[in-house]
């Protein structure tokens, strides 16, 4: 049996019949989700990519997906990885893709609207996700405006449209930024935006997930499951 | 074949009538798209500039261009509009349609000179007001007028480049738009290769970190056993004993509760 993601009501939505997926799934000796993030993300503004549909880039002989994350279904970083965290990976393919250039080998990288904030020293704390000791707040609000780097963790400390929290923090570290955010199915604790913080955001890369497998849905799915037999990674027909 | 063509075409030009027609005498349901917000400010603030095209008949008027200044007027509750009146049998409504919408193909240079220059007197909200355009519109006018070199300016201007050439063209660097400018007719797929070229030298600068083979861990297995053995050497009456009973169940809890990836 390959390792799947769960299918649920993501923050996108639910998979269409017919749908073609790329899935990274959940495996307990797997790589913890911190592993597959860029940290810190890379810009892409220069790239002038469009931010719909995937995109194929070449690389080394091996084609890797680029796929925009979008931020009216995602409006936090944080909302998407902590929903892949949870379930895995899902993302749509365009049936009109090339699927014999995809191999086990492929990756995709995810790029959201906000995941580089260029003041993100104004926020002044957060914990890197990844533990890199350059990346703590004491020595990233020093560095020079012409090398400035950024850190991971800010996805979590600049959540917009979260509640107040219902329960507590059991680590009993409290703070009047905590939040609960709500996706359709499950919630998350994170940190509002300081309110004197106004983000200046860009694109960037900010995590690449491996292929576990690619699923079509069940239901007038035939054509597309034909054309994704091309790509040379595990491929199963699922009911959702 | 060419019986049908030869219908299609007036046996004379003709002048139309221009007058101001009831909003009420035209007819209800126009097909086509609504008129967008910015569209009826305009229509609010100028009136309608450039009249409709009907054709009489004996029942009434067909509706051969100008649908959405129809229905913006009857949005303002405007009682009357400027039109040229077509007679019955000139030539079919749909026939003015298309030769009207090719007629007034967008000028995109004129509009690009009147933006830079309406740029310099005005906010981005005033233009958009006054002239009519949604931010997008007026935002992608001003990609161009910022990202195009003089000299695909003056192509798109000269009709070498089409406009959506030149939305493509914008992305490029200067040196390899003044590349682009010295060919007669720059096509939208000589933009795309050096898209191609550019993007493929911005991946290989991506860190290989992004594209390595995911090592296994299997460190929650490991450890567990590890803590399995711990619990049958460690004397159960042993002060360590329920630290490390304690361990062995945190490890259990984890391993039910934080899900990795492959």
């Amino acid at each position: 049996m390959s390792i799947s993601a769960i299918p649920v009501q993501r923050g996108c939505g639910t998979r269409k019949s017919g749908g073609v997926y790329f899935e990274t799934g959940l495996d307990p000796n797997g790589q913890p989700i911190e592993y597959f993030l860029c940290d810190p993300p890379i810009l892409v503004d220069d790239w002038h990519l469009s931010a719909v549909g995937v995109q194929f880039i070449e690389r080394d002989g091996i084609t890797h997906i680029l796929d925009w994350v979008g931020a009216k279904h995602y409006p936090n970083v944080a909302d998407f990885l902590e929903e892949v965290k949870r379930f895995g990976l899902s993302r749509r393919l365009s049936s009109s893709l090339d699927f014999s250039r995809i191999s086990a080998r492929t990756r995709i990288l995810l790029v959201h609207q906000r995941a580089w904030i260029n003041n993100f020293q104004d926020y002044k704390t957060w914990n890197c996700p990844k533990n890199l000791p350059g990346h703590h707040p004491e020595v990233l609000t020093q560095e020079p405006e012409t090398s400035k780097r950024m850190c991971a963790g800010v996805w979590w400390g600049d959540i917009e449209g979260g509640t107040t929290p219902k329960a507590k923090r059991l680590d009993g570290v409290g703070s009047d930024r905590d939040v609960e955010r709500q996706m359709p199915s499950f919630s998350y604790l994170a940190q509002k935006r300081p309110e004197t913080v106004k983000p200046q955001y860009r694109p960037a890369i900010f995590a690449s997930f491996p292929c576990s497998r690619l699923v079509v849905v069940k239901g007038n799915h035939e054509k597309n499951l034909e054309k994704a037999r091309r790509a040379n990674v595990v491929l199963e027909e699922v009911d959702q | 074949m060419s019986e049908q063509q030869l219908q299609l075409l007036p046996e004379q030009p003709v002048s139309p009538e221009i007058r101001q027609v009831s909003v009420k005498e035209l007819p209800e349901q126009l097909p086509g798209s609504e008129p967008g917000k910015a569209f009826i400010q305009s229509v609010e603030k100028f009136g309608i500039l450039q009249p409709v095209g009907l054709i009489e008949s004996n029942f009434g008027y067909h509706v051969a261009f100008g649908r959405r200044r129809i229905k913006a007027a009857r949005l303002l509750e405007l009682d009357s509009i400027p039109a040229h009146i077509y007679p019955a049998d000139w030539t079919p409504t749909e026939v003015l349609t298309l030769v009207e919408n090719q007629q007034r193909r967008d000028n995109l240079a004129a509009k690009l000179e009147a933006i830079a220059s309406l740029r310099l007197k005005a906010t981005m909200n005033e233009i958009c007001l006054a002239v009519g355009v949604t931010k997008t519109e007026l935002r992608s006018a001003i990609r161009l007028i910022d990202g195009l070199i003089p000299e695909l300016r003056l192509a798109l201007a000269e009709g070498r480049m089409t406009a959506s050439t030149a939305q493509k063209a914008v992305r490029l660097a200067p040196e390899q738009q003044q590349t682009l400018a010295e060919f007669e007719t720059i096509k939208g797929k000589d933009v795309e290769h050096l898209l191609r070229v550019n993007s493929s030298a911005s991946f290989g600068k991506l860190p290989d970190s992004l594209f390595e083979e995911v090592p296994p861990t299997q460190w929650q297995d490991r450890a567990e056993n590890l803590v399995t053995q711990l619990l049958e050497i460690v004397p159960s009456e042993s002060r360590y004993y329920a630290q490390v009973l304690e361990l062995a169940t945190t490890l259990k809890v984890q391993q039910e509760t934080s899900k990795c990836l492959c």
